[in-house]
This record gives structure tokens, sequence and C-alpha cells, in this order.
């Protein structure tokens, strides 16, 4: 995992189950691969940091440790990570703008593994518990997805079937 | 009309395994017929693959105390099963990286998708009475007919016509009903074409729908090493995650959401050691 860091410009990409919490003016942070992962971006514009997360599961197996490098695997715990990274930079809740996309569904998944749904779930329940809102989403489906945030207007684009659409714009 | 066999016959733009390739497959079903100097032989005169021997063989999985600088002694501690892995992902790889134009994937997708379909599918076999190096070969190679499809049917069209369908419907049928075939069915006679052992071309033809036949451990490894990957969004393009999930295959093998969920992690972090790019 990636520390948080503090720079004028950046251009990253993150990977699956990573986390990226930036202080830059400018930029562009990209994550591939969305099937049934969740992107989570967030933006305070004011102190002007951001930052990504693409987690894989809602959360890890009963009773299992997560070690520092898979704490960004999960959504109960990269989600925190992705949030205490974005405070120790300066942002601030009420400020923050975030955004979700993913979670897709592969066809006839009826058993009870629907990965997408769960982690789709366990993102809105951990952000009502917290009371955050979350100002965009593009999530469902079985669409694979990229997502694009830009750094310098917290701009957050969505790429599909070769197609880029704004998920997110002041 | 030609049938597809017969216009797999005339495929002169699609690529050929590499001789060394066509060398290790061979031997995949005779545990007792490789050597270790006739694989040495193929690394030595490759520099692209005596560099991936040398990280592989001082990677986690296999660094002992002492780093390792030498090329033979890489291929001494990777032994005869590891060198034959790495050279098969390899040349492999390489060939999957084109697979998929038409699919909206990139080489590096591609060959990502490739790679992890075949990490899962090894992880997975070994507990299921399928042969792991099989398994590996097998879910490496399950999307050749990409290939196929982009040269027959034309990267463009194939684009324009994935752009164009609904939500829900999904690409198997797509494929069939567009085109008289789908990927699966094409990989598993370019597989033949390229003279690869059974059951191999039969897991490739079944990797999306296990069910279509006769179900083996190795098919429903594979169909799963698939699902791990359309999770993760590896070798994922137009076509996104618009395939079965097939819940038998997945009840045979024992696996349960704990256990798929486990899968998915081992995957992405094998691959990343395996590849790190």
């Amino acid at each position: 995992l990636s520390p948080p860091q503090t720079t004028n410009q950046a251009n990253c990409v993150v990977g699956i189950g990573d986390v990226q919490v930036l202080h830059a003016n400018s930029g562009l942070v990209t994550t591939h691969a969305l099937g049934s992962c969740i992107g989570v971006t967030l933006f305070d514009p004011a102190a002007h940091v951001g930052g990504m997360l693409h987690y894989m599961l809602p959360q890890p197996g009963r009773g299992a440790e997560v070690p520092l490098v898979k704490i960004a695997t999960y959504a109960t715990t990269g989600l925190p990570e992705l949030f205490k990274r974005a405070y120790e930079l300066g942002a601030v809740k009420e400020r923050l703008i975030v955004c979700a996309a993913g979670a897709a569904n592969l066809l006839e998944d009826t058993a009870g593994f629907q990965i997408g749904r769960r982690n789709r779930t366990m993102l809105r329940k951990l952000f009502w518990k917290n009371n955050i809102t979350l100002a965009a989403e593009d999530t469902g489906g079985s669409e694979a997805r990229t997502m694009k945030f830009d750094l310098s207007t917290g701009t957050v684009h969505i790429v599909n079937k070769g197609k880029e659409r704004v998920l997110w714009q002041p | 009309m030609a049938t597809l066999e017969e216009r797999l016959a005339d495929l002169t733009g699609l690529p050929t395994l590499p001789a060394t390739l066509v060398r290790v497959l061979a031997l995949l079903s005779d545990e007792d017929g490789v050597e270790l100097g006739d694989l040495e032989v193929e690394v030595v005169q490759d520099p692209a693959l005596s560099l991936l021997v040398l990280r592989m063989a001082n990677s986690a999985a296999y660094a002992g105390m002492q780093e390792i600088g030498g090329l033979r002694d890489a291929i001494a501690r990777l032994g005869t099963g590891g060198l034959r892995r790495i050279i098969t992902a390899h040349h492999g790889g390489a060939i999957m990286a084109e697979a998929g134009r038409g699919y909206g994937l990139d080489a590096e997708n591609a060959r990502h998708g490739a790679l992890a379909g075949a990490l899962a599918a090894e992880l997975l076999a070994g507990s299921c009475g399928a042969s792991p190096n099989i398994a590996f070969t097998a879910a490496l190679l399950r999307d050749c007919g990409k290939l196929v499809l982009d040269h027959l049917i034309g990267v463009e069209r194939l684009k324009y016509d994935m752009a164009e369908l609904g939500e829900g419907a999904g690409q198997i049928e797509h494929e069939q009903l567009s085109y008289g075939f789908d990927h699966a069915y094409a990989g598993a006679a370019l597989a033949r074409s390229w003279n690869l052992p059974e059951p191999i071309p039969t897991a490739i033809a079944q990797h999306h729908i296990p069910g279509d036949g006769a179900s083996t451990p190795l098919i429903d490894v594979v169909h799963v090493a698939d699902i791990v990957c359309a999770h993760l969004g590896l070798g994922v393009g137009y076509d996104g995650l618009a395939y079965p999930l097939d819940e038998d295959a997945l009840k045979r093998l024992g696996i349960d959401r704990n256990r798929l969920s486990d899968l998915i992690v081992e995957t992405a972090a094998r691959l990343s050691a395996f590849d790190p790019s």
C-alpha cells in the first residue's frame, strides 16, 4: 500500500486492493478492472485532498486478521483507511465529495455468492452508520468499469465499452 | 457454408504456438518425461525468459536464505515443475496478450486475465482432483477463441455489436446468435489446430458453460478460475461480467462463499507476485 502523499501534481493508478490519498492541485487518479470490486473516490476541494480506494470484498472471513498489505482488500478495513488518510492530510468530513462505481454481477449468480451486490450493500451500510452521503454512484449491472478522478476539479469519469461519461463534476 | 473447423484451417493471420511452448506442452501429461536440462536449454536462449526465471527464483514463493544471481542456480531452485510453469506462462501469456482486441482488451489486460486464470486454476486444481499443470495451461489459454473472433468477425464489428448489446444479455448467446459460434467453441477448435492434447480443448470449450457436456473436475476448475478473473475485472472488456456463474460447478468443487472470496484474494496476490507490472 502507498503512504499518503503530498505533491503538486500526481498521476497514478490505483491497483486492485489498493488505496491512494494525495494532497495535490492537479493530476489524474485512475483505477482499472472494476468487476465486482468497488472504486470509491473522495475529494475535499478546499484542502485539495483527493483519494481513491479499490476494494475487492465486503469483509474478511469471521475472526480473520487483516495484515496491513491487505487493508484495502475489504470494505470494512479499506474505507476507514481511505478516510483516515484524507483526514491526516487536512480533509474535513463535511466538505468531502464521495463517489462510488463498480459492483457488477455475473449472470445467474443467485446462490448467495453475489459479491458485487454484497460489496454495494456493505458500502451503503458503512456510509449510513457514519453519516456519509454519496454524491454520485454508478454500480450494479454486469458492466466492467474504469474510474478516473481529476484531482484539480474532483471530476469523476467512468469508462465502459470505450465510452467515457461524467459521474460527478462541480 | 464452410464449418468453423474448415475456416480455422486457413487462419494464416493467427499466432502460432512458439516451438518452445509446443515442446513443453507436449510433455504436460508425462510427469516423468521432463528433464531439467531440456527446459534449461529453452531458457538460456531467451533473455526475457531468463530474467523472469531469475526474478521468480528470488521471489517469496521460492526464495531461500541466499539471493541467486546466476541463471543455472535459479533454474535448480525452481525445479522442473516451476520452470515448466514459467515457460508456459511466458509464452502463453504473450499469445493471449494479442487476444480480445474486439472485446476492448488491451495487451496488458488480456495477458493479466490469462495469467490470473492460470494461477487461480492451479491453486484450486490440487484439492479438486485435477492436474495443476493441465489446469494452469487450460485456464491460461481459455480465451484463445477471442483471437479467432477478432480475426474472423473483425475488431470493429465485435466492438460495435457489444456496445449495442443490452444490459442483462448473455455474451455467449449473443455470439452464438450473431456469428454462429462463440469464443469458447472457437477456442477449442483453435487449441485442437495447435495440437494441444485433450482434455485442454474440451476445458476451453466448456469454460463458460461447464454443464454443456460431461463435467469433469478440470472443466469446473477452469470455469471457477474464469469467474475469479471476472470478479477481479481481469481479462474483462466490453463483454463485462455478462457470463453465467454455474452454481452446480461450484458445488461439485465444494466452493462456498468464503472459499470463493479466499480464491479471489489469493489470486490477486499471486498475480502481483508473478507479474508486478
